[in-house]
């Protein structure tokens, strides 16, 4: 399977719809692309780089934020976030 | 195009009342006005409430010190970088309609220091691209030629400051978007060590290559920004802990400093005039240069964006239009998300998330996702043996000045390969600046970047403070 | 349900909510309860720009019931990225923990079947929203979204459907008595899902797994295990090939719905969380949250009847704080082991049975019903009074010692009143003193009878029989 043919499957993961054509040129370039990482991975590497420190905690302390969900979005109803159904 | 003083002039003129904080947003307006229309740098400005500020500062007697050290300063906002109240756009039709409910860390502490946002500038969709041209809301053009490229991703914030619509900007980095559009339009832009600056309502694209970045005219500006916004942050659990260190810029380079030039920066370069434009001012003031080896960033270009794209997938995936942006909706719940996203994304997002979420799957982590991990750690390695013989390392920034609009956005590795020089830095976590080089290739300005050992910020400002006086 | 033929092998994956104020990533406070879409922030809603703070007390909740598991605390445990599309998940990922656990290889015994269940692991992540399912359209609350959820994962060690309910019932008591969680599981503090294969006996290779999802309360899991063990075996039988699949648990039907395989062959590129370092557990932390652990439920047992309890008392008093702190509430008030036993466990847990009350709902306090017990100790009531006693105060909920005024319930332990009585009782009754005198000392019982009768029962008869000797003696 080339690489191209692939595009379909991680479209469908990453909830991108791509037009036929979009799937030809899309495709093209991820092979292309993919193709000119290939010369990391014919070098094995090792190693692994420790960026942070310890993960910081937050005391247990409540707030209230006062987030107007209206504000971020028109489709609502009754307070919830209104959604389609997912078809069978 | 008349341009600005540089913010550390202004802070004194207005500190010593020379000048008001209200006349110094009218300036502001008339160059936006000027300018504007052909370089496309700003998607929105805030021009009333900047008006109204700065007359409230006058009044009040409010004058940049050390309480405020920003008062009256108008500065623009990248637009991936939340403001409290104004819209967020990204660049990307897929955030239409959305309003940030919050402030950002660094423009909290900003808007503390007593400075005016001017606007939100232009950006690549989503911080991604090298020259500014994938925004939903049209190219930036760059203020020293229209028929050029700002640089990208930050290309707004820095055709902002360039033709004076701000004094200073804000932008962000993941692998060279504040240096190298800073080096197209001539002007500073200065990468802090990975974790100095708080990244919280910087809106993600690589969660551990991002950070914010001044862009300014000197490095003395960029200096007191970044003064303002740096240290430790408690809704940034990526934040080192520690205040940063006091800067001292006396301008000169203090004895004993040695700068090494990174090899593989300079062989391949195309244009020698490039290479002579960053080596001149050390030479000329007779500062020995030694030659450094760091044989792995030839290949940061394929390290960065695999890296990149992988942590950009992932931070891209709540962006669906279920709870804020533009949702596109279906009849099923699967086809609204697949056409919210497919068309909210321009092409060059697409192209990476498409790409990341490859590089993150079942059966090809290992030789793309963790395969990139290895690189950056190997990278970082390099560096820190590379930094045993020298202090600070120089390359140009990009190997290239400003391209022409539409010459590479047609080949996509060409456009990443803008990058090469900038990404090492950035997959390195280390503190990085272009300066603007005394001479120009074709009238364009070519930017020199110098690069320190991470956490040494102070350090490598104080450096580039003194090469700039070269 | 056991088959002759076939091995049922189980393994268990539970979810517990732990009981802090505030959500596993930001500063929201936890209550699901609460109207749609106010316990939200940036962070717990996915805006542009936002980031996770990891709270501290999930992460001592999640120690503390991982020691008391007998888990290996890893002293770096790292977050990870797990990703799938759900309008229940804001960020299109949830922050979890995937390659590095918080902790691993505990155990827990389970009572009754002397045998152990290993615990694989136990790690820490955040919960997803609400979804509410109609034909046309589907509503979304994020109060719940961002609470903290313990994992906790057994290994396939469990053989019936009866070792599955008493793996759960003493998990939950555990995280109850450590106060980690609130554990009901019908308000979804504690989900359970189960998966299942079955094998022919003596087979070592293991068969596909039956996941099942949605199973909310401890009935749904015993009928959804018996289910699908039930259908593997069916299918065994029939030498059809078991496919590895996911089931969700259809309450109003009671069955088991597959899902499609679309909807289960997830693919999570799980990856280090990028947004938080990893998390270091010192051995001081450890040892502090080690030492301020109670007693846990299996070790009280233990105790308990190595005290003399029954099985059963200790059952409960190991099973229920409410008990156990009324039986120590009853000896601070100077109720020995065996009396706070007869009268709590014997008496009280009668009367509650047979009203069908709690003893949330008992209307006796410790200090009361101890009075009782001392009144009884002291004789100033018989045994038959003091039950009557204790209905009374249960129904009423006044103190013993009005209710025993108002009833006339007290004995009369009155030295003097006891021998006025007892020397009427003499008078009225010559010829049977004299019998006595004679000899026939068994009369005294009919003597007895009469003052029981005068004092209406209220005397202790031994007193009472003990003055009519002293006075007969004394030839009165």
């Amino acid at each position: 399977m080339t690489l191209g043919a692939e595009i379909v499957k991680v479209a469908d993961l990453a909830r991108l719809e791509l037009t036929a054509q979009e799937q030809k040129r899309f495709g093209a370039e991820f092979e292309k692309i993919v193709a000119y990482f290939a010369e990391l991975q014919r070098l094995k590497l090792e190693g692994e780089l420790f960026l942070g420190y310890r993960c910081p905690r937050i005391p247990d302390e409540p707030r209230d934020y006062a987030i107007e969900v209206e504000k971020l979005s028109k489709h609502l109803k009754d307070g919830y976030f209104k959604i389609p159904p997912l078809l069978a | 195009m008349r341009t600005l003083p540089s913010l550390s002039a202004l802070a004194l003129l207005l500190d010593h009342g020379e000048y008001t904080a209200a006349r110094l947003v009218e300036e502001i307006e008339a160059n936006i006005a000027a300018n504007e229309p052909q370089t496309n740098a700003y998607i929105n400005l805030f021009i009333e409430e900047a008006e109204a500020k700065a007359r409230r500062l006058d009044t009040e007697g409010v004058r940049p010190g050390e309480d405020k050290p920003l008062a009256g300063i108008p500065i623009a906002v990248k637009d991936n970088i939340c403001v409290a109240g104004k819209p967020c756009t990204c660049a990307s039709k897929i955030l239409e309609g959305f309003v940030a409910p919050y402030d950002a860390t660094v423009v909290k502490r900003l808007k503390d220091a007593g400075a005016i946002i001017v606007g939100k500038t232009n950006l690549d969709e989503f911080a991604m691209g090298s020259s500014n041209e994938n925004s939903a809301y049209g190219p930036v053009r760059n203020p020293l030629d229209h028929e050029r490229v700002a640089g990208g991703s930050s290309g707004g914030s820095a055709a902002a400051v360039a033709y004076g619509g701000a004094v200073a900007a804000l932008g962000s980095d993941t692998g060279g978007s504040a240096r190298q559009p800073a080096a197209f339009c001539g002007l500073v832009g200065f990468r802090p060590s990975y974790g100095r600056v708080s990244r919280y309502g910087l809106v993600a694209f690589a969660s551990s290559l991002d950070q914010v970045c001044p862009i300014t005219r000197t490095v003395e500006d960029a200096a007191l920004v970044y003064s303002v916004i740096a240290g430790p942050d408690p809704d940034d659990s990526t934040t080192y802990p520690s205040e940063p260190d006091e800067m001292d810029l006396t301008g000169e380079i203090k004895e004993g400093t040695k700068v090494g030039y990174i090899k593989e920066c300079f062989d391949d370069l195309e244009d020698e005039r490039v290479s002579d434009a960053v080596l001149r001012p050390f030479k000329d003031a007779g500062i020995e240069l030694v030659e450094v080896s760091v044989p792995l960033v030839k290949l940061s270009v394929a390290g960065y964006q695999l890296l990149a794209m992988a942590e950009a997938s992932s931070n891209l995936a709540r962006y669906d239009g279920i709870r804020y942006g533009r949702r596109i909706e279906k009849l099923g719940l699967k086809e609204t998300y697949e056409a919210t996203r497919g068309r909210g994304f321009g092409d060059e997002v697409t192209r990476r998330i498409l790409i990341g979420t490859f590089g993150l799957s079942e059966g090809y982590i290992d030789a793309y996702y963790n395969t990139a991990l290895r690189y950056r750690a190997a990278l970082a390695a390099e560096f820190e043996e590379a930094f045993k013989k020298v202090d600070f390392l120089l390359s140009p920034t990009a190997p290239t000045p400003a391209f022409k609009l539409g010459e590479k956005i047609a080949d996509p590795l060409a456009m990443y390969l803008s990058d090469i020089f900038t990404a090492p830095a950035a997959l390195a976590a280390l503190p990085a600046i272009s300066i603007p080089a005394p001479d120009k290739v074709d009238g364009l300005p070519v930017g020199i970047q110098l690069t320190a050992p991470r956490w040494q910020d102070a350090k490598l400002l104080e450096l580039a403070h003194a090469v700039e006086r070269l | 349900m056991q088959s002759k033929d076939y091995e049922i092998i189980i393994g268990l994956e539970v979810h517990a909510q732990l009981a802090t104020r505030s959500k596993m990533f930001c500063r929201c406070e936890v209550d699901v309860d609460a109207a749609p879409n106010t316990r939200v922030c940036p962070i717990c809603l996915g805006l542009p720009g936002v980031l996770p703070q990891a709270n501290d007390q999930a992460i001592k909740l999640g120690i503390r019931a991982a020691l008391a598991l007998g888990c290996t605390v890893n002293k770096e445990s790292r977050w990870a990225r797990k990703h799938y599309f759900s309008p229940d998940l804001p960020k299109g990922y949830q922050i979890t923990q995937y390659e590095y656990p918080l902790a691993e290889h505990g155990e827990l015994e389970l009572p009754g079947f002397n045998k152990k269940v290993c615990i694989r692991r136990l790690h820490l992540e955040e919960d997803a929203g609400k979804l509410i399912h109609s034909t046309r359209k589907t509503l979304v609350d994020f109060n719940r979204c961002g609470v903290p959820l313990a994992e906790i994962v057994s290994e396939p060690d469990i053989r019936s459907v009866e070792e599955a309910d008493a793996y759960l019932k003493e998990l939950r008591l555990v995280l109850r008595a450590l106060g980690v969680s609130e554990v009901e599981m019908e308000r979804g503090h504690f989900r359970c899902e189960p998966n299942i294969s079955v094998r022919p006996k003596g087979q070592e290779e293991m068969g596909a797994r039956s996941e099942i999802k949605n199973l909310n309360s401890f009935k749904a899991v015993r009928e959804g295990i018996e289910r699908a063990a039930k259908d593997q075996i069916e299918w065994l039988e029939a030498g059809k090939e078991i496919v590895q699949t996911t089931y969700l648990w259809d309450e109003k039907l009671r069955e088991l719905r597959p899902m499609r395989a679309k909807e289960t062959a997830a693919d999570y590129r799980y990856f280090p969380e990028p947004d938080l370092p990893p998390l270091i557990i010192t051995e001081a932390e450890i040892a502090e949250i080690k030492a301020s652990l109670p007693e846990l439920p299996a070790a009280k047992r233990k105790r308990l009847i190595g005290a003399d309890f029954s099985e059963q008392d200790a059952e409960v008093l190991a099973a229920e704080p409410r008990w156990e702190e009324y039986f120590a509430g009853l000896l601070d008030a100077g109720a020995s082991i065996k009396e706070a036993s007869t009268w709590l466990l014997n008496e009280a847990r009668g009367i509650l049975a047979e009203r069908k009350e709690t003893l949330a709902e008992f209307k006796v306090v410790p200090d009361e019903m101890a009075a009782l017990i001392g009144f009884l100790r002291e004789g100033k009531l018989t045994r038959p009074a003091a039950k009557e006693l204790l209905t009374a105060m249960a129904d009423k909920g006044k103190g013993a010692t009005e209710l025993m005024e108002e009833l006339d319930l007290g004995g009369v332990s009155d030295e003097g009143l006891l021998e006025k009585t007892a020397r009427k009782v003499i008078e009225e009754n010559p010829d049977v003193c004299e019998r006595y005198h004679k000899g026939k000392t068994n009369v005294i019982g009919f003597l007895l009878g009469r003052c029981m009768a005068k004092l209406r029962g209220k005397a202790d008869p031994n007193a009472v029989r003990e003055m009519l000797m002293k006075l007969l003696s004394e030839g009165k």
